[in-house]
């Protein structure tokens, strides 16, 4: 399954259905980002398998991706690229940083688990940081 | 992503057509883009009414094609849906383009 195809498939599904255009369109555009980086950089162009779990639980919307890649993002290091410069890319991390209140990344038995964390409910824009835990 | 190229006064209006500008369509974008946008001549107008969902890719493909564009060719976007704006202003990308709510009615000509 293409990202486009899983990312449709999620847009009209029930846990994004049972909260905010806004905050489903926060959802939609982190995960799109997290999947686009596994397809290009966990993967490198090939297909690979890929775990997506969405959760809604009390007040949040959690979201769990796994892969087997060998690279996993370092979201610690991602600094948002200057628009002065015209930036092409590197948009990827900063805006999955921006959009998700919450963030753990594992490496668990040779895969990479990431865990977003949203709440159900529309915050302020713009936040300030978030803790990031590394294991 | 199909194009739609109208030349209004002295804008080229370039409206995309499809509902999604991410990785998979990128290529295809810049390819019919640069068809679209050749000859303009002071500003091009993307046109992003039917678009709802932009990622990091399609912004960068915005992003690039602005540089095809001939020297003193502005490129100016209009119509931005919630989602689409909000891509926009979370990576501070709005502060180098020029956007409108929707495609001015009145483009006046110069001559």
């Amino acid at each position: 399954m293409s990202v486009r195809a899983a990312l449709q498939r999620f847009a009209e599904g029930g846990v994004l259905g049972s909260v905010t255009d806004d905050r489903r369109d926060a959802v939609l555009i982190a995960l799109a980002e997290v999947l686009n980086n596994i397809a290009e950089h966990a993967y490198g162009g090939m297909a690979g398998p890929v775990t997506v779990n969405l959760r809604r639980g009390a007040g949040a919307v959690t979201v769990r991706v796994l892969d087997k890649g060998d690279t996993a993002p370092l979201f610690a290091c991602a600094e948002a690229p200057d628009p002065a410069h015209l930036p092409e890319g590197g948009f990827g991390l900063p805006l999955i940083r921006a959009l998700a209140e919450g963030l753990v990344q594992q490496r668990r038995l040779g895969c990479n688990v990431l865990c977003l964390r949203f709440s159900a409910h529309s915050p302020p824009e713009p936040r300030g940081m978030f803790p990031v835990r590394l294991k | 992503m199909e194009l739609l190229v109208e030349d209004r006064g002295d804008a080229r209006v370039i409206a995309a057509q499809a509902p999604r500008l991410d990785a998979a369509g990128v290529l295809a974008f810049k390819d019919r883009f640069r068809e679209a946008a050749s000859g303009a001549k002071e500003r091009v107008i993307l046109d992003l009414t039917a678009v709802n969902f932009l990622d990091s890719s399609g912004l960068g493909a915005i992003v690039a094609v602005r540089k095809l564009l001939a020297e003193g060719v502005a490129l100016e976007l209009a119509g931005l849906t919630p989602a689409v704006e909000r891509v926009f202003r979370l990576t501070r990308m709005d502060s180098v383009f020029t956007i409108h709510a929707a495609v001015p009615e009145h483009l006046p000509s110069v001559l």
